[in-house]
């Protein structure tokens, strides 16, 4: 009766177990782990399981910010939801399941930690975790509207996006409201404290609706602050700089980099400066510029580069999408002559086509080469060819290698 | 009612009791009540349901190990589909998948694709 009747749960099962030792697959033992690492055993183990097309490189620990704590890309995330939530009365996280602690455990523990529940006389002091830490309808637009509504009031609104391939219907909200919030009104009012983030990028097996890397939409809407990290120590200083900073911000964390990254992160609250881009590491003969974890790949790229054709490569994280650091980017290419530029994102009307043009309009008479973009096709993302859309470090070496003998 | 979790990465038991999925996998399953009304009309047995089962679960193997030992299309196919037409600098950007494919191609999975 039961084994019958669970018929739909045994096919389940059968998917799940591995029932003749051909395939399992590890389901519900940890939320992100089976979305971000889908485990496979067996003969065609190899044939299913991706190698990462990148190695996360950390950056050595640091210093002046007081103690640091090793954490992966969501827990310094959570860190820095933390650390709003404590300094900043008014902060409030909200989205598709965050309660409990989000699809990627970026908010695990928060509602729980913030639950003060009814300790004092006056009602209007009291404050519970469903207060600060809350589920929202699955409705993007909704998530957004209702975030700017709350930064309008001036309390700190922190959105939640599942994953960035669902902001679109946000869309209308973050252009045509949030953006123009200040301007329409002649800085009468604001949603400056409005900060939205969402999971973005590549993962191996996101296909269509779960890769996408959407900042060139954004890029073109003034108003608005976009904003990638590249790994935990940046991702909690960006994170919180955003949070605070007197404009609605777009925070894209690498869904790919959630686990994979890991570092020594400040405990206490720091801020990274936005728009600012970093030099991550200095060279004479040719810039490559990325954000995310593109950055890692075309590190990679600058190693091979140097081993095999002896080119010294200046690396520079963008971090910031709009407003972008253009002086940092123009001080390199003057310098080195040579400029590439690597995105996911796909290759028309991708970030990198603004970079380009600005770089060319500054520092045309620096330039040894035409610039080069490296970037996905003009496809949608797929699912099974995700190796061969990827921008990985084989075509950014071969780009660059024809940039040299340009 | 959905038995198993939202996906790989889920854990319902975060958001709903285990006791409720039990309810409706054990007690009110719709499967098992149209089972236990044909076993009732005589139009099932226990025989039949374990033959059927063993069979079933052969099938679906034998379609996994089928599909499964199968190439995946040939990556040109990722530029298909697109439009209804191939622009021409889609067109280009396959023609240079395929130069950089021709040089690089030991660095991609292409024994697990069509030629």
């Amino acid at each position: 009766m039961a084994a019958v009747g669970s018929a739909a749960s045994w096919l389940f099962r059968l998917r799940a177990a591995g029932a003749e030792g051909h395939w399992r697959r590890l389901c519900g033992a940890g939320l992100a782990r089976g979305f971000l690492h889908p485990a496979a055993t067996g003969k065609d183990a190899a044939q299913r399981r991706q190698v990462a097309h990148f190695t996360f490189q950390p950056d050595p620990e640091p210093r002046e910010y007081g103690q640091t704590q090793k954490m992966n890309l969501f827990q310094s995330i959570t860190s820095a939801l933390d650390n709003s939530l404590a300094k900043d009365p008014t902060a409030v996280i909200f989205g598709e399941d965050v309660a409990f602690g989000g699809v990627f455990r970026c908010t695990v523990g928060l509602r729980d930690k913030y639950d003060f529940g009814v300790h004092v006389q006056n009602m209007e002091d009291s404050c519970t975790g469903k207060d600060r830490v809350f589920n929202t309808p699955l409705c993007e637009q909704g998530i957004v509207g209702f975030g700017i509504g709350i930064a309008v009031t001036g309390a700190t609104a922190i959105a939640e996006i599942q994953f960035a391939d669902y902001i679109f219907p946000a869309f209308d909200q973050i252009v045509n409201e949030a953006a123009k919030y200040r301007y329409r009104s002649g800085d009468l009012f604001n949603c400056g404290s409005l900060t939205i983030r969402s999971p973005w990028g590549c993962v191996g097996h996101g296909a269509l609706y779960h890769s996408q890397s959407p900042e060139a939409f954004f890029a073109h809407c003034p108003g608005i602050k976009v904003v990638i990290p590249r790994s935990p120590f940046q991702a909690k200083g960006l994170l919180l700089s955003c949070i605070e900073d007197k404009n609605p911000c777009i925070f894209f964390e690498p869904k790919i980099l959630y686990r994979a990254a890991v570092e020594q992160v400040p405990v206490e609250p720091y801020n990274i400066p936005l728009s600012q881009a970093e030099v991550i590491q200095e060279g004479r003969d040719v810039t490559l510029v990325a954000w995310g974890t593109q950055v890692h790949v075309i590190r990679e790229v600058a190693s091979m580069a140097k081993e095999k054709l002896g080119v010294s490569c200046e690396i520079i994280d963008l971090r910031t999408i709009i407003p972008w650091d253009v002086d940092t980017v123009c001080k390199s290419v003057i310098k080195t002559g040579r400029l590439l530029i690597s995105h996911e994102a796909p290759l028309t009307g991708g970030f990198a086509s603004e970079i380009s043009s600005t770089i060319q309009e500054e520092c045309f008479l620096n330039l040894e080469a035409p610039i080069s973009r490296v970037c996905g096709y003009d496809t949608p993302f797929p699912h099974i060819f995700e190796p061969f859309y990827i921008p990985d470090k084989w075509k950014c070496y071969d780009a660059l290698r024809k940039m040299i003998n340009y | 009612y959905r038995i198993g979790h939202h996906s790989t990465s889920d854990d319902s038991s975060a958001y709903r009791s285990v006791d409720e999925v039990n309810y409706w996998d054990k007690q009110d399953h719709p499967i098992s009540r149209l089972r236990h009304y044909l076993l009732s009309q005589g139009w099932w047995d226990e025989e039949q349901e374990k033959a059927w089962r063993k069979q079933s679960r052969k099938k679906v193997m034998e379609a996994f190990e089928q599909a499964e030992r199968k190439p995946k299309p040939n990556p040109n196919l990722l530029f298909s589909d697109v439009y209804q037409e191939m622009p021409s600098q889609l067109r280009k950007q396959q023609e240079s998948l395929a130069r950089h494919l021709q040089t690089y191609g030991e660095h991609y999975p292409l024994e697990h694709f069509d030629k």
